[in-house]
């Protein structure tokens, strides 16, 4: 019988479909008697959706011109030796 | 095992060539998640640098690639380690800041049965866009991301931010599959307790 606890514990797994399906119907079955725990589960849910959403910084394309130049001229460098 | 696609061949077989063409493309297609993996432990700045110098590496180090990982997942690698050689030759955290599964924040929590003795408060509104377009809340949500111990925000760049597989991240960042679980999940538990804070008292 999983605690409350335990569901914090395995919500990240759950979400991402890792648990094995004995483990998730235990927290399926709590969560239907759980109202705090389905509560917790619905929020944890949302956080990790905000995060997913994040978007990467962009990349300006003077940093990448600049990438090529170093790699541009290790290349000039080898084959002159 | 040969992860790589016939696509992937032709480039690494074109970048073995020093073909400039061959390096335009693949900084293009590769510098981002690059720069995100360095990002996630250094400063800007520094993580560009060590962008470059590992692009410049990637110009004799390529002949070694054996083609056992994808291309970018060697790439991101090579990233990591010189970045992680940066923040030891700096002194500051290393890669090594495991914990306990559960934040205390939350482990305080629960009572010794296991159960709530302080459940979550309902939210009001939960789904992710309404979140997000509180903005006071989301410049907290990137204050508190930049905050994070730097192997959980670099799982959470990874996994979370771009979609990386489990695998690669746990290649990348030398991790086994169980830490990059737990590291995963306290990353998330923070970023949870940061936001049903802000929820509760409206501060950062």
């Amino acid at each position: 019988m999983l605690r409350c606890r335990d569901i914090t514990l395995l919500a990240s797994d759950y979400l991402d479909g890792r648990l094995r399906w004995q483990k998730r119907l235990s927290l399926l079955v709590h969560l239907l008697m759980c109202p705090h725990c389905r509560r917790f589960v619905t929020q944890f849910k949302a956080v990790v959706r905000v995060i997913r959403g994040f978007e990467p910084p962009p990349t300006d394309s003077d940093t990448l011109n600049r990438f090529e130049s170093a790699i541009n001229k290790t290349i000039k460098h080898d084959s002159t030796k | 095992m040969v992860q790589t696609t016939t696509d992937e061949q032709g480039l690494i077989e074109r970048l073995r060539q020093r073909d400039t063409e061959a390096y335009h493309a693949a900084v293009q297609r590769f510098s981002g998640s690059m720069l995100a993996t360095a990002r996630s432990m250094l400063d800007p700045a520094t993580a560009e640098d060590v962008v470059q110098e590992t692009w410049v590496t990637v110009v004799d180090a390529i002949d070694g690639f054996e083609g056992r990982s994808a291309l970018k997942t060697w790439l991101c690698t090579i990233t990591a380690n010189r970045a992680r050689n940066r923040l030891r030759r700096s002194k500051r955290e290393t890669l090594t800041d495991f914990q306990a599964p559960l934040d205390p924040a939350l482990e305080s929590r629960f009572n010794e049965g296991g159960s709530w003795i302080q459940p979550t408060r309902p939210w009001g509104s939960e789904s992710a866009d309404d979140l997000l377009s509180n903005e006071a809340l989301k410049a907290c949500l990137e204050k508190h991301f930049e905050a994070l111990p730097e192997t959980q925000r670099a799982v959470l760049m990874m996994r979370d931010i771009q979609q990386m597989e489990s695998d690669e991240v746990c290649r990348i960042l030398g991790l086994s599959g169980s830490n990059l679980r737990v590291t995963l999940h306290r990353a998330r538990q923070k970023l949870f307790t940061m936001i049903e804070g802000f929820r509760e008292t409206g501060e950062c």
